[in-house]
Formats: C-alpha cells, sequence, structure tokens
C-alpha cells in the first residue's frame, strides 16, 4: 500500500474537484441568469421601489398684492397632524396622545381617543396646524418617546388684512385651489407646477447622494398686482359697513370704486362679508347667534345658505333694478341723437299719461317749467320718459347694447351675472319704454351700470372694467401687463362733456346735494328703485334698493364711485338720503388721497372752519389775542398766568367765532356738561344750544343751504358728558323724496 | 608496410559500453523556490508602504462617502428649517400686518383721544419747480469761435 496519495489518486480528486466547482459554477451562473435575466426587471423594481423615493415638490402659490405692492394674499408652509395606531403601544400611550393632541390642538379628545383605538396606519387629526403648534408636538414626542404622531407638510393661505375685499380676493379650499374670487379666476397662473425628484434613500428614510438622481423642479405660481388700491378699499368698506349700521340695512350693500378712463377697479365692496381667513364661519355675529339656535339639517342647509350668501360678490352677481341713475344714460342716448336740447323747455304736471297709464313723478305736485337740464337735476320722470318716447325702442335699444347693458361687461371675475333687459321687441310696448326711460322695469349688475356711466363722461369710450394689471414670475418680473382695453366709443366727446357739466348740477343744486364736497366738483345721480318683482311675485311688501353714482372731478371725470343699499330698514327710502352721503364721504377721502388739491370757490372759504392754534405756554391774555387772529373767543378759567390745557386742543378744526376754553391752574375745575340730543334742529337751532352750553358745534352736510334742513346725526351722542368747549359735528341732510 | 590508418575503421566497430553510467535518479524535493530576479528586487519596507498607501486610499474614499452622505443630509435638513423659518416669517409678517392695519390704528388713535385732521385744515403746497437743465457757460475766446464756426461750415 502506497504510504502517500498515488497519482491516481490525486487525478481522480484532481477530477472530483474540477466537477463539483464546475457543478457550484453552473447553479452560480444559472442563479445569476435567473436574477439577472429572467427575474432581472421584476427585481430591478423592488430594488427600485425600495431604494428611490419619488416624492413631489410642492409648487408655491402666488402671492396676490394691491396696486402698491402691499400684500393681500400669500402662502406659507404648515403641517398636518397624523396618527398611525398601530404604533402605539397601550392604553396608557393611548390616552397621553389624547389627553396632550387635544389640548395643543384644541380639539375634541374623545375623538382622538377613538382613532388611537383603531389599527391603521394614517388617521387625520387635524390640517393646517402653524409652527409653533408643530414644535410642541414634536417636543412631546421626543419627550415621551411617541412615533405614533407624524408631521406631513402643508400649505395656508394667510390674508392679512382679514375681510378687505373679501368678496373680490376669495379664498382657496383645503388642496390650495382658488374657490372664490381672484383666487378661482386666475387659479391656474397663482398655483404653477408641481415638481418631482427621484432621490436614493437610506435606511433612515434620508436622502443619499445619487449620481441617477432625476430632479425635475417645481415651478411656483405667478403672482399678481391688482389694480384694488388697499387704502381706497379701506375708506369704502369703512363707510359701507357705517352705512349698513346706521341704516339698518336687510340685503346687504356694496360699493365700487373705478377709474373712469382705463378701467381699472380702485375698490369693491360688499357687506356683509367675511373673514377670508376663515371663510367658512359665519362673519355677521346677529347670523351666526339664529345659525347656533339651529340644529340638524336645518343648521347645516341654513349654513350652506348663509355661506354662499357672505361670499357672493353683489357688485357683479346681482342684476337690480337701476331707478334713476339709469337716467344717465338715457339722457346721453338722447342728447347723442339730438332728441333733446340742453336748454329745451319742459312742463311737469306732475304725471306723465303713457297708453292706458298714468306714471307719476316723485315729485306728485309737479316741477312745472324747467329745461332739460334741470329736469336731470331734479330727477324728473316725466321728462325722461318723454325724452324716452322721441329715441323710440329702436334706439334706445342700441344704446343699451353700445353701453354694453345687455352683455356681460368681461370683467376678472367668476360669476358676473347677466342683464335682464326688455327686447327690441317688448320696446316697442310705450309703457315698457317709458318705465326702462327711468331705470325701471329691468335689471342691470353695479358693474355694469357704472361702467357705463364711466363711458358717458370720459369722453365716450367704453372700457373694460378688470381688477388685475400684472403678472409676475416667482422672481417678481414683469410677464404680462394688462393696460386699458377700449371696447368702443358709443357717445361723442362733446355730448361726454355736456353731460358730466350737467351732472354736476345734480350735486351743486339738485338732488344729490348730500353728495356735495367742500373744494370738488362733483358729478352724480341718486337713484331709489323699488324691488318690483318681490312685491309683485313673490307677494312680499314694498322693498327698496337707492343707490348713488358720483364722478369727479366733474369738468374732467378721473374716478366714478357707486354705492348701492339693499333695503334699508331705518326709516329712510331715498337714495338721496342713504346713499348719496356714503358716495360724498367715500370721494372726500378718495380724491384728496389721490392728490386732487381741493378749489375752494370764495363762499366755501367763508365758511371754512378754523384751526384751534397751540397756546399752552403762552400767558393768558398772549393766547386770547392769538384765538382772536383766527376769529375764536377764549374763555379765561383760573387765576395762573400761564395758559395749561386748552379745550378745544391745538389742532382741532373748529367754526369761525367758536370758543376755546383756556385753563390757568392745575386745580382749576374742568366743568363737564352733558351733550343734548340735537337730531331734528335746524342750524339756528344747533348752535343756539350748544353754544348756551360752551360747547362748539361743526356743522358738516350738503344739505345744509337748503331751506328747512334739519339735522340727522351728532357726533357725540346725546347724554355723553364731555368738557365744555369741545367740538360736536353736526350732519345736516338733504330730505328730497326724489327716486 | 602499407596499413589503414587513414581510415579509421574502429568508427565503424559497434562500440560496447562496458561501464553504463547510471541514470541519474531525479527527486523533487519541496521548500525553497529559486528566488525571481524581480522579486529579488521588492524590498520588505516598500511593501507595507504600499500596503499602508492602499488602506489609506481605501479608507479616505469611504470617508469621503460618508461626509457626502452626511453633508447632503445636513443640507436638506438646513433647507427645510429655511422653509419653516420663511413660513413663520410670513405668519408673522401677516398677523404685523393685520395690527398695521388702517382700521386698528384709527381705532386705537380714538381710543387715545386723538382725532382726524379735517381736510379743510391740508394745505396743499408745490414743491417741484419745474424741470431744469443746466447748461455749461461758454468759456471760448473769439478766436475758437471763429474757428469752430468755419469747422462747423465744413
Amino acid at each position: 500500500m502506497a504510504k502517500q496519495p498515488t497519482v491516481l489518486m490525486k487525478r481522480r480528486i484532481n477530477i472530483l474537484l474540477v466537477f463539483v466547482i464546475m457543478l457550484g459554477f453552473i447553479l452560480m451562473t444559472g442563479r445569476l441568469f435567473f436574477l439577472q435575466v429572467a427575474g432581472g426587471d421584476d427585481y430591478r423594481e423592488k430594488a427600485t421601489a425600495q431604494q428611490l423615493r419619488d416624492s413631489t415638490i410642492a409648487a408655491k402659490r402666488g402671492t396676490i398684492y394691491d396696486c402698491n405692492m402691499n400684500i393681500l394674499a400669500q402662502s406659507a408652509t404648515v403641517w398636518t397632524a397624523y396618527l398611525s395606531p398601530v404604533y402605539i403601544n397601550d392604553d396608557e400611550e393611548a390616552n397621553l396622545i389624547a389627553d396632550k393632541l387635544s389640548e395643543i390642538l384644541d380639539v375634541d379628545r374623545e375623538t382622538v381617543y377613538k382613532k388611537t383605538q383603531k389599527n391603521t396606519y394614517y388617521e387625520y387629526i387635524k390640517r393646517k396646524i402653524e409652527k409653533d403648534k408643530a414644535d410642541e408636538i414634536r417636543t412631546f414626542c421626543s419627550e415621551n418617546e411617541i412615533s405614533a404622531i407624524g408631521l406631513d407638510e402643508d400649505t395656508k393661505r394667510y390674508y392679512p388684512h382679514n375681510n378687505l375685499a373679501s368678496t373680490v380676493i376669495g379664498f382657496t379650499g383645503t388642496d390650495n385651489q382658488g374657490l372664490t374670487g381672484i383666487e378661482a379666476y386666475y387659479d391656474s397662473y397663482l398655483k404653477g407646477t408641481d415638481g418631482r425628484v427621484v432621490s436614493a434613500k437610506n435606511a433612515w428614510g434620508t436622502d443619499m447622494p445619487f449620481e441617477y438622481e432625476k430632479r425635475i423642479e417645481a415651478i411656483d405660481g405667478n403672482s399678481l398686482v391688482l389694480t384694488i388700491d388697499q387704502n381706497i378699499q379701506y375708506y369704502v368698506d369703512k363707510h359701507l359697513e357705517t352705512a349698513v349700521k346706521e341704516q339698518k340695512v336687510n340685503n346687504r350693500a356694496a360699493a365700487i370704486v373705478m377709474d373712469v378712463k382705463t378701467g381699472e377697479i380702485l375698490a369693491m365692496s360688499t357687506k356683509g362679508d367675511f373673514d377670508l381667513n376663515s371663510p367658512f364661519t359665519i362673519y355677521d355675529s346677529t347670523l351666526a347667534e339664529k345659525l347656533d339656535a339651529l340644529s340638524g339639517d336645518e343648521k347645516t342647509a341654513e349654513l350652506a345658505k348663509l355661506q354662499n350668501q357672505q361670499w357672493r360678490n353683489k357688485v357683479i352677481s346681482d342684476p337690480y333694478e337701476p331707478g334713476s341713475v339709469f337716467k344717465i344714460i338715457t339722457a346721453a342716448a338722447a342728447l347723442e341723437e339730438g332728441v333733446v336740447k340742453e336748454n329745451e323747455g319742459f312742463v311737469c304736471t306732475g304725471s306723465y299719461r303713457v297708453g292706458d297709464r298714468n306714471i307719476h313723478c316723485w315729485k306728485t305736485s309737479g316741477h312745472g317749467r324747467e329745461s332739460f337740464s334741470d329736469g336731470i337735476m331734479n330727477s324728473c320722470n316725466p321728462v325722461f320718459m318723454t325724452v324716452g318716447s322721441r329715441l323710440g325702442g329702436d334706439l334706445f335699444y342700441k344704446y343699451l347694447e353700445a353701453f354694453g347693458l345687455t352683455e356681460k361687461t368681461g370683467i376678472d371675475l367668476p360669476g358676473e351675472a347677466t342683464s335682464i333687459t326688455h327686447s327690441k321687441t317688448t320696446l316697442k310696448n310705450a309703457v315698457n319704454l317709458a318705465s326702462s326711460s327711468m331705470g325701471q322695469s329691468f335689471k342691470i349688475t353695479p358693474i355694469q351700470i357704472i361702467t357705463a356711466v364711466s363711458a358717458a363722461v370720459n369722453g365716450g369710450n367704453l372700457v373694460t372694467p378688470h381688477l388685475v394689471k400684472q403678472i409676475l414670475d416667482a422672481d417678481g418680473s414683469v410677464i404680462e401687463n394688462i393696460g386699458p382695453q377700449i371696447k368702443r366709443q358709443v357717445i361723442s366727446e362733446e355730448t361726454s362733456k355736456k353731460l358730466s357739466l350737467m351732472l354736476e348740477r345734480v350735486v351743486a343744486e339738485g338732488t344729490g346735494k348730500n353728495a356735495y364736497i367742500m373744494g370738488y366738483r362733483i358729478g352724480g345721480k341718486t337713484g331709489t328703485s323699488e324691488k318690483l318683482d318681490k312685491v309683485y311675485l313673490e307677494g312680499e311688501k314694498e322693498d327698496y334698493i337707492m343707490s348713488f353714482l358720483g364722478f369727479a372731478p366733474a369738468d374732467d371725470p378721473q374716478v366714478a364711485c357707486i354705492v348701492i343699499i339693499d333695503e334699508p330698514r331705518a326709516g329712510e327710502v331715498y337714495g338721496s338720503a342713504v346713499a348719496a352721503p356714503v358716495c360724498g364721504s367715500i370721494l372726500g377721502d378718495v380724491l384728496p388721497y389721490l392728490g386732487t388739491e381741493p378749489q375752494y370757490t370764495s363762499e366755501e372759504l367763508a365758511k371754512v372752519n378754523v384751526t384751534v392754534p397751540n397756546i399752552v405756554g403762552k400767558t393768558a391774555h398772549m393766547g386770547e389775542a392769538a384765538l382772536q387772529k383766527y376769529g375764536l373767543h377764549g374763555t379765561i378759567v383760573g387765576a395762573g398766568d400761564r395758559v395749561i390745557k386748552q379745550v378745544p386742543a391745538a389742532g382741532q378744526s373748529v367754526p369761525r367765532g367758536g370758543s376755546v376754553i383756556i385753563y390757568t391752574e392745575e386745580n382749576a375745575v374742568q366743568k363737564n356738561v352733558t351733550v343734548p340730543n340735537l337730531i331734528g334742529l335746524t342750524a339756528q337751532e344747533v348752535n343756539t344750544r350748544l353754544t348756551a352750553l360752551g360747547l362748539n358745534a361743526k356743522i358738516t352736510g350738503g344739505g345744509l343751504d337748503q331751506n328747512g334742513c334739519l339735522s340727522s346725526k351728532q357726533s357725540i351722542a346725546a347724554g355723553e358728558k364731555v368738557p365744555i368747549g369741545t367740538v360736536v359735528e353736526i350732519t345736516f341732510l338733504s330730505k328730497d323724496e326724489v327716486q | 608496410m602499407q596499413s589503414g590508418v587513414a581510415y579509421d575503421l574502429s568508427r565503424f566497430e559497434t562500440k560496447r559500453h562496458t561501464n553504463p553510467q547510471p541514470k541519474p535518479r531525479l527527486k523533487a524535493v519541496k521548500g525553497k523556490k529559486k528566488k525571481t530576479a524581480v522579486a529579488s528586487r521588492i524590498s520588505p519596507v516598500l511593501a507595507v508602504m504600499t500596503a499602508v498607501v492602499s488602506v489609506l486610499i481605501c479608507a479616505y474614499m469611504i470617508y469621503t462617502h460618508v461626509m457626502i452622505t452626511e453633508t447632503t443630509a445636513a443640507i436638506t435638513r438646513v433647507n427645510k428649517e429655511i422653509t419653516t423659518l420663511q413660513s413663520e416669517q410670513v405668519r408673522l409678517n401677516s398677523e404685523l400686518d393685520a395690527i398695521m392695519s388702517r382700521g386698528n390704528i384709527e381705532e386705537k388713535a380714538l381710543a387715545l383721544g386723538m382725532y382726524q385732521a379735517d381736510k379743510l385744515q391740508v394745505e396743499c403746497v408745490e414743491v417741484n419747480s419745474g424741470d431744469k437743465i443746466e447748461v455749461l457757460a461758454d468759456e471760448r475766446n473769439i478766436f475758437e469761435k471763429i474757428g469752430d464756426f468755419i469747422d462747423n461750415l465744413f
């Protein structure tokens, strides 16, 4: 026997080894073939799914600015808190989570606890959580080693000015899509395009460097620059809100301020509106209280109704009977066609016979002999019915079309309603033509009438009203400018100029006196229209819409303003008393803001109040002398020699002849008096009562020049105690029963 | 006598090996291989250095990959922080705008006893005095003026 392996043995071993190696090699090759080739696609997919993450890069929604680049709407990142109940270890942890989350997020504890009992990976708790709350949740999770709570990134839209221009700007939904207003109309511009990134993730889910990483960047949304001026919008909102409270308006109020030459909307307001940061909450506290009193399906239905009501933009969505404001269009058409002359004579007997009907003038006793210009000033119905019949149905309809009243204006907002007007055929009926000439028996929207009147006073050009003037990209570069769009020339420049000056008389001398502002030439027209459909179709009692449309300056109109008050319940039923003062207040703030310098006439200067000079620190008699220079009387209180206090204070505006109380001692007793009720008195009576009490009367209001004009508002309520010398502002309104 | 010396006939005779030499027996001996010329030239120091350098290079490569991963994670983290802080800025600016709104300021001013200035108290002042053009005074003497005039002719 060989002591060592023989050659043969070695050869056999080699062969066996080779065989084993070959077998292993074949098996491995076969397996590799199976993995790489046969099952290659399948495994590649699984590896991709495991290692790669396809995530969306959310595009940032564009910002909305006003015309001065103040931010009106902007998006920012927030979080959605969710629960993964499968990762909750025990009931103790579930209770802890329910307690803490309900405390941090102000959600119902029981609802959260019920979610912890489910066997799911994702239960949403609350959306749109801000950083402070998200940080509290993260701290809670790390302190208690809780992995069952997660935070997903989300976006929230911020509206810094709450309800400013709420019905115009609109709001976004849960998925950041525009639902109403500008947000909806320009949604495709604002939303941008989401991006994608395919990246490799490690076991902890964080990014790894990956040479094959594919990234498609998000394209952030475009931003919009509106024509709205935040300050003008504030003035309109403020005065309209005051009017709604004072007049106890039942069916909302609306106002627009528009540049007559370019069609840019400087302000657009509807009250009652809502807070853009909580659009689904009923903003009106009275309506909210009534809603809380309901329950179940009734409450749900009522909530939906109130929400839609507060979101509705009355300016573009609610057609109404324009009433006498429409007489501007009738006058423009008649002057353009030459069927009437400015100084042509008419006789108003108080009514006008049309067919088998007698249609009355608002002044049932009649205006007597008047020119056409007087007829506009007096808003005389028979004059306009006569002029309308001269135009005829065909021409009247032609101007309805020419002024854009039979079609939408094309304003860049969703939900614009069409008008409801007579057709050419029905206008052949004399009664329809007569009532249409006065602005009754058809419906148009406020935006249509202000656009039409702007065309009548701006030289005859019908412009398209618009709210957006620039579109910016994410870097702030302008990608589109939206300028004025003139649709057509409706009337000649000459007719337009003539008409503007005639409408100035309405405010200076006629039914629009309550819109008068010292130092400015305002033109305009009052309107009071009965809601005939409510009366005849719904059997409701009489109800009215009061309106006033004003423009300035009358000799070269730049801006127009319309105010609509729907169903005032405070007692006044005439546009001249309800809507005109509001329009006057708005223009009174807007015109100085726009830089229009007041030009006072000598009559106005004589009535101008004086500014109380500062006499504190002067000797008592020097102070008195300083007051006399301004036409004011000083009354010295105390035995000191220097003035230590004055009432009214320096800088306040008081009428000439007013008194200033000069205090010369620290412990001089400041006498207080009770302000009396001054409503319903003449200017003389007001002055007498206030002077007797040692108070100063500041008289305002366009109705002051009218005989028998009575006070309608006082700045300090009756019964309040004020120091003597205090200035009390009294407003006098003209109470023409004009329609 | 003649012999066959010219022909060495013995050469044609069959030679008989009377003393065959034994075949050397070859024996395979394990162990020391003969050093090659190349191996004999490689010194131990160089080999160690090469090994160390290789290890260092590998380690450095691994280290840089780790650093890249960590830096990428840090960049992602910081980017998220930036987004969060930007959102916070938007929220705070919104709150500030709400506080600084005209309505709020007016309300607070009235509560403090202030009052709005009357429009009649505003006096408009013209500050623009129109466009101005500055023209340099002509400092040329008579001869220069004549020369420039002649030049302008051509």
